[in-house]
């Protein structure tokens, strides 16, 4: 049985020691955060001034989480609730991807801190959110 | 003596990589026959996809393989996209090639650092990969907008141009990444214990593995040259100078050995194509409404672990009819009976490792 | 109800029985507390190895880590599996507990500070090291589990791979010392440390001690990522803190054996005291958890290997040269 010291034991030990110096890389959240890009895909934001209620939004959505109720309005159709199932969405972007308009209606944030404790309180009316300026 | 006593290492355990459940009967401490029992994550994707339009398939395709989305992504799109005779523009086409790469060098870090803990190394070996893995990750969240599920290849090319500074940033990344490797080979290879653990175990021959229907670096370990990039070429992966990878001996070593040498070439290749990479369009125009002419397709790219297929038959309308994925895990899974035969419990989970089963691809 | 007069007093301190009984007491308290404060160390040290922190939120430098981890152990549920024997089942993690402390009766801190002088200590000791498979056998089979019987009896395939080369590496030591009697041992050592003499024999004992307290590469008998936690898992609550508490004291226990064997006890540049004994103790301990950081699992054929045909042919040799050294 070959055995040499160095491979056996000095190697390993020598490529561990090293890291006893330096700077540990974990953030300590909620310390410390980490950072976040620019295109980073949170919850949604939802500009009912632009939406011209095409539902593509609500039709090509995955996970069917967003439900808009509209009325036509002399031959303009306004939205009167675009609720927002937050708990089902996996924040693919696909509605802001479908969104027809100029500039688009559907934008995502980069909220990620969405935790709650009931299912219901995860259901968001997102016309009246950005009607209370959130 | 020669009792055999059935061991249940169950859906719960601290080292089978997801939620796997082995069924060992052993003999003292020799493995004399081992049953894998799967589908404890089985969620019913091909079913979902039947019942989706072609756009919404996309995301879901990401929590197929969740550690390497990418290579989910561009194998579905590619499918779908050879059903509509779309052409992509080529900046996209070097933006998707940057983007399997730097996610093959991600996925092959996550196994090597999991085969670390599963021998005995509790974090070390998986503090130092993952560190990598995360500015990796970081690279991914500034161009997609997400760290794991990236919905990032769409069907006509991707969803959105490089932003500034992507590429300085991977450039010195990969130089980094190199000095790394180093670190890490000298953990593996330079450490005894560890060569004597995984030399000799789990040896597959060439002629078992291509009978047996392994892909992926379990193939090219064994010392098959063979690698769809090469084979079947899609994407514009013969612009670029790179040699495939193969190990010598068909044991865990020379698999993990696979890994380590994918990872330098996926980083030449990286670099080649950011030198490269011209000006232009990265995404067709598509209609919002895709509707495929009839017919069916199957196309396959290689993943960080094999050969991933996707066979879609798509009747004109805007579901596919039927759509039916080949797993490079489920497949390269198969081969445990085989190679289990007369091992310890020890080398079982040392196999286990180095054919890197990831579950959310095994089960669907 | 007790005569007050000093005289009573002083008359207990030489009753054998009291200082037997205060000794033990004493010997309880400060081990207890060093391992405490020892597994606080490992886990932070380990941690700034793998290049992260270690606990940092119970406490200020996650000092009251352990007794948080000790105190959720203590409100946890104490099961009792249906078809285990009862009896060796609780009966495992009490002599665990106790027989990890039992050695520490005959080691000296100081030349005069000791509980049991034995003239044979050493011999004493070794034997008293060598009861410690019994709990762990015990724990092994009483659940009548099957991950916990793999993990009793590699500990057993463990135990005949060390037990020979530790005793003939101490021979070593004996040779040169000329007595069995721990506190010669380290008076023995006042012209060098018997590192030196014997750097063959440290090496063969550190590897054997290792294995006796199944520490990594060898810990084999709780190979957490095979056998779910091996030897112990069937045991929750109080057992299960006594069960760890007793294998870490025995790692415990094999350091400061090292340190008195090989590194001169408590004798120190200027002066003697026990605090040289703690300290040789705790280096060698972080050399223990460094190694834990950086090596994996050796696998059991190649352990029972390794202990027999190496470390026994190499334990002779160390012998041989313990025997030339004291001719010439």
């Amino acid at each position: 049985m070959k055995i040499s010291a160095k491979t056996i034991i000095l190697e390993p030990l020598a490529v561990t020691i090293r890291y006893l110096f330096k700077k540990p890389v974990t953030v300590q959240y909620p310390e410390e955060k980490l950072e976040i890009s620019e295109r980073f895909r949170g919850f949604l934001s939802y500009n009912y001034e632009v939406c011209t209620a095409c539902l593509s939004c609500e039709r090509n959505c995955p996970n069917q989480c967003i439900k808009i109720k509209s009325r036509k309005e002399n031959k303009k159709r306004i939205v009167e609730e675009f609720l927002y199932f937050a708990g089902r969405c996996m924040f693919c972007g696909i509605c802001h991807d479908v969104c027809p308009t100029k500039p688009k209606s559907i934008h995502l944030t980069k909220n990620y801190e969405l935790a709650d404790t009931s299912r219901e309180s995860l259901v968001f009316d997102l016309k009246k959110f950005y009607y209370r300026g959130d | 003596m020669s009792e055999r006593v059935l061991l249940n290492l169950g859906p719960q355990h601290p080292s089978t990589h997801g939620v796997l459940r082995l069924v060992v009967e052993l003999e003292g401490e020799r493995v004399v026959n081992v049953t894998p029992v799967i589908g404890y994550l089985h969620r019913g994707f091909e079913k979902i996809a039947e019942n989706r339009r072609y756009i919404q398939i996309t995301p879901l395709t990401d929590k197929l393989d969740y550690v390497s989305s990418m290579a989910n992504n561009m194998a579905y799109v590619k499918a779908v996209e050879e059903l509509l005779g779309l052409e992509v523009p080529e900046r996209a086409e070097y933006i998707r090639v940057i983007v399997l790469e730097l996610q093959r060098i991600a996925s092959h870090l996550l196994a090597l650092g999991s085969i670390g803990n599963d021998l005995g190394m509790p974090f070390t070996l998986m503090m130092y990969t993952f560190r990598e893995r995360e500015t990796i990750l970081d690279l991914f969240e500034s161009l997609s907008g997400a760290r794991l599920g990236y919905n990032y290849i769409t069907i006509g090319g991707v969803m959105d141009d490089l932003p500034l500074g992507f590429t300085d940033f991977t450039l010195s990344f990969l130089r980094e990444l190199r000095q790394k490797i180093e670190e890490y080979e000298d953990l593996v290879y330079d450490n005894e214990i560890f060569v004597k653990r995984t030399e000799g175990i789990g040896v597959l021959s060439p002629k078992d593995a291509i009978n047996l229907g392994a892909t992926g670096p379990v193939l090219r370990g064994s010392g098959v040259r063979r690698d769809i990039r090469k084979e079947d070429p899609y994407s514009i992966y013969h612009y670029f100078d790179w040699r495939i990878v193969t190990g010598k001996r068909g044991d865990c070593l020379s698999r993990i050995s696979v890994w380590i040498n994918e990872m330098k070439m996926s980083a030449d290749i990286v670099e080649q194509a950011i030198e490269n990479i011209p000006p232009g369009l990265f995404r067709a125009k598509v209609s919002r409404v895709v509707r495929p002419p009839e017919g069916e397709v199957y196309s396959r790219i290689e993943s960080p672990r094999g050969e991933l297929g996707f066979h879609i038959i798509g009747d004109g309308s805007t579901h596919p009819y039927r759509l039916k994925i080949r797993s490079p895990a489920f497949c390269n899974l198969s081969i445990l009976p085989h190679l289990a035969k007369g091992v310890f419990i020890a080398d079982l989970i040392a196999i286990l490792g180095t054919l890197d089963p990831v579950f959310g691809e095994v089960d669907r | 109800m007790f005569p007050l007069n000093l005289e009573f007093y002083l008359s207990l301190l030489e009753n054998p029985l009291f200082r037997g009984l205060a000794g033990a007491l004493g010997v309880i308290t400060v081990i207890s507390l060093a391992v405490l404060i020892l597994i606080w160390a490992e886990r932070k040290f380990v941690a700034r190895l793998q290049h992260r922190y270690g606990p940092n939120r119970a406490g200020k430098y996650g000092i009251l880590q352990t007794l948080a981890d000790g105190l959720k152990l203590f409100l946890k549920e104490d099961i009792l599996p249906e078809k285990a024997e009862k009896y060796a089942y609780t009966l495992a993690p009490i002599l665990c507990f106790s027989l990890a402390m039992l050695p520490f009766v005959a080691v000296p801190v100081e030349r005069n500070i000791v509980v049991a002088n034995l003239n044979a200590g050493i011999l004493f000791i070794l034997a008293v090291a060598s009861l410690s498979i019994i709990p762990v056998i015990m724990a092994g089979w009483s659940p009548n589990n099957k991950y916990n019987l793999i993990g009793g009896i590699r500990s057993a395939a463990l135990m005949i791979s060390y037990e020979i080369p530790a005793g003939l590496a101490v021979i070593g030591v004996l040779v040169l010392s000329g007595s069995l009697n721990m506190i010669d041992i380290v008076e023995a050592q006042r012209d060098g440390w018997f590192i030196l003499p014997q750097f063959l024999g440290f090496i063969i004992f550190i590897t054997v001690s290792f294995m006796e307290s199944a520490r990594p590469p060898f810990d084999l008998p709780e190979a957490e990522s095979e056998i779910v936690q091996g030897w112990t898992t069937e045991y929750s609550s109080v057992k299960f803190a006594l069960l760890m508490l007793g294998e870490y004291t025995h790692a415990v226990f094999t350091s400061v054996l090292i340190a008195i064997l090989y590194f001169g006890g408590w004798m120190g540049p200027l002066f003697d005291s026990p605090f040289w004994l703690a300290l040789k103790t705790l280096v060698i301990m972080l050399f223990l958890m460094w190694v834990r950081a950086s090596v994996v699992r050796i696998r059991i054929d190649q352990m029972v290997s390794f202990g027999w045909k190496f470390l026994i042919p190499l334990s002779l040799l160390n012998i041989l040269i313990a025997g030339a050294i004291k001719v010439f």
